[in-house]
């Protein structure tokens, strides 16, 4: 999973930044209001989190202007104006969800995967596919009955992969959601991820598209 | 004090009285003039009568004496001649014939007589009667008229009273309005329909609760702001503490360690700075304002953060005038060049310099701090100095509240101070200017000054 996360203060950023990629997420982290419609625009993020007090410019312009712009992102807001007022103010504006500060990190990220799902139009926060669960909100793998130890980059990819089962994912979009800009990453990792998860799941649990790429088949 | 319905009722009853008592001392003399001459007729027609006509001569019995000076008048009459006692209507001793025609005056006894002697032919008569009848029947006259106005003094004191209090219903209404507000409530008093005695009163007050209601907004914002702006560095915070509670590794952990400990650091500056502009910010309680040697603050600011200066490789340069004595808090003082000159330490480059010099002229004192820094962009150069406004792209932390607070105290002491770029070390200069043209009328109103 792929996160932008719009941040001016640099200890709240770097905490978050820090936490996400923890959380396994990967994690690209701008300081400006500007910049992130740009970023926003390419596409690459399945969710932004956004800090409404940017010193260059507000952040509920760049929600509405993201959203003027016909860009469907999943955005969940930061910010410290806790009124019902500003709450309705900023959802209109085109927030998926809203997170006052101070806030739990725990939350942010429930709320994140929340809205994450609901855009994934999966309610639930356990995806099952044959013998194997995965529960998104306790981050849980289970094959066969039996709960796997999995590190949060594994579970990141197959979280990716089962979300969609029978569509094919290239190994550069694979590599994309699972890490930020500044990250150093040998090419062949994914395989590693891949290859260590075959391991666990059985090898035909996810299947090799010759030259394209990688995909759970259908049942 | 007494009350004012008290004081009117006091003062007018009090002049009427007097003015009363006035009244019936011109009226008592003019009575007793008026009974003299009624009493003076009536001796001398009795006198008069007497001398000419015979009819009632042997009427008159010898020598009855004159107990009761009420009964008024003693005839004498010396009918043929001398040697011979007189008739008389009463006896009375000390009256003699020779006695003067005409009124006169005469002492028998402890008592004075005012006598009429009348002369006909042979027949000489004197007409008397005792002085002090005319004294109490003048008195008895007076009191009959002043009595029954006596009785008059409660009704217009009762008057009096509902005078003033009509008088004093717009104070009353004034009073009521005021009393019957909630103490959020400081819309001004309606003016229009008070009396021009009250309006003063009540536009001094309406400027008094004006210049209140200025004061309780901002400090209102301030609180808001200042909780909104603590909000940034508590989250922080927590997500400092949360991520060294879920740090797996020792280097995870110091790392996470030393990001709490940048967090705290931080909060802390921020509420010392919140401190500082409560106790010295434009809305701050009042404070004595004494001689101060500028000079000897700058180059003690100036030694404290050395240190810092030090620890960036940072050469601070510091020309000073001596003596340098201004009017103004000492403390405040000190926070201001403090603020400035720990901005152009945080701004310059690593191995640059910050320069201080400070210009004392007959007009006024300048104090200004170079940096060799970045400097800041000329539209920006008066937002600075908002409270919590911070700069894009800043990384030096800051609560940005610290030209603000310069600011303020620099207004607070009449100086002006101002943001320019340095033009011999390329970076900012901050100028601090002080007037001295106009004696101590720059001070703020709440710097009390002490001899």
């Amino acid at each position: 999973m792929k996160l932008l996360l719009i941040e001016d203060d640099r200890m709240i950023g770097w905490a978050l930044h820090r936490g996400l990629t923890d959380e396994g997420f990967s994690v690209d982290w701008l300081d400006d209001g500007d910049a992130s419609v740009v970023a926003c625009s390419e596409r690459r993020y399945d969710a932004a989190i956004l800090d409404l007090g940017l010193p260059s410019r507000d952040g509920t312009q760049v929600l509405a202007e993201l959203r003027r712009l016909g860009n469907t992102l999943p955005i969940v807001v930061v910010t410290a104006r806790e009124s019902i007022a500003d709450r309705i103010k900023g959802l209109n504006a085109g927030a998926d969800d809203y997170v006052c500060k101070p806030f739990d990190f725990d939350e942010l990220v429930a709320r994140l995967r929340a809205v994450l799902r609901r855009r994934a139009g999966q309610p639930e926060t356990i995806l099952r596919h044959r013998d194997v669960t995965l529960n998104m909100a306790t981050r849980q793998v289970a094959h066969q009955g039996q709960l796997l130890n999995v590190s949060a980059k594994e579970f990141a990819l197959l979280e990716i992969l089962l979300q969609r089962p029978g569509i094919v994912f290239t190994r550069t979009q694979i590599h994309d959601k699972l890490y930020g800009w500044d990250q150093e990453v040998e090419s062949n990792t994914v395989e590693v991820y891949i290859h260590s998860l075959r391991r666990k799941l059985g090898h035909e649990f996810i299947e090799n598209v010759r030259s394209v790429g990688y995909r759970i088949p259908q049942s | 004090m007494r009350s004012i319905r008290f004081r009117l009722l006091l003062g007018l009853l009090g002049s009427m009285l007097i003015v009363q008592l006035l009244i019936y001392l011109l009226i008592f003399a003019r009575i007793e003039d008026e009974i003299d001459d009624l009493f003076d007729g009536e001796l001398e027609r009795s006198a008069i009568a007497l001398s000419t006509g015979t009819a009632l001569l042997p009427v008159l019995p010898p020598h009855r004496s004159v107990e009761n000076p009420q009964e008024g008048m003693v005839i004498s009459i010396w009918a043929d001649s001398q040697n011979r006692p007189p008739l008389q209507s009463a006896r009375l001793e000390g009256l003699s014939h020779s006695t003067p025609p005409g009124f006169s005056k005469i002492v028998i006894g402890n008592r004075q007589w005012r006598l009429f002697g009348a002369r006909s032919g042979d027949r000489f008569v004197v007409a008397a009667q005792p002085a002090d009848v005319r004294n109490i029947a003048a008195r008895q006259i007076t009191m009959r008229i002043l009595l029954p106005s006596l009785a008059v003094v409660p009704v217009t004191g009762l008057m009096i009273l509902l005078a003033v209090t009509f008088g004093l219903r717009p104070l009353m209404r004034v009073t009521s309005d005021l009393r019957s507000r909630s103490h959020r409530d400081l819309s001004p008093i309606a003016t229009d329909r008070l009396p021009p005695d009250i309006a003063p009163v009540a536009n001094a007050l309406n400027e008094l609760m004006l210049r209140l209601g200025n004061i309780i907004a901002a400090q209102r914002n301030f609180i808001a702001d200042a909780a909104h702006e603590l909000l940034t560095p508590l989250t922080a915070l927590r997500l400092q503490a949360q991520l060294l509670a879920r740090a797996e590794s020792a280097s995870r952990q110091r790392e996470a360690l030393s990001e709490l400990q940048g967090g705290v650091s931080r909060t802390l500056q921020l509420a010392r700075q919140l401190l500082t502009l409560a106790r010295h910010g434009a809305d701050a309680a009042d404070q004595t304002a004494t001689a101060v040697d500028l000079e000897a603050i700058v180059r003690n600011v100036v030694e404290i953060h050395r240190p810092m200066a030090q620890a960036k490789s940072i050469r601070t340069e510091v020309v000073t005038q001596s003596p340098c004595v201004i009017v103004g808090c000492e403390e405040a003082l000190n926070t201001m060049v403090s603020s400035v000159i720990e901005n152009a330490i945080k701004y310059a480059d690593i191995d640059g310099i910050v320069r201080v010099r400070l210009q004392a002229a007959a007009e006024g004192i300048l104090l200004e701090i170079e940096d060799s820094g970045p400097g800041i962009p000329p539209n920006e150069r008066e937002r600075v100095f908002d409270r919590f406004y911070r700069r894009t792209g800043n990384t030096a932390s800051g609560s940005g509240l610290g030209l603000a607070i310069a600011r303020e105290i620099a207004t607070r002491h009449g100086a002006a101070i101002t943001l320019q770029s340095s033009n011999s070390l390329g970076g900012l200069s901050a100028r601090i200017r002080f007037d001295l043209t106009g004696s101590a009328d720059h001070l703020d109103k709440s710097l009390r000054r002490v001899a």
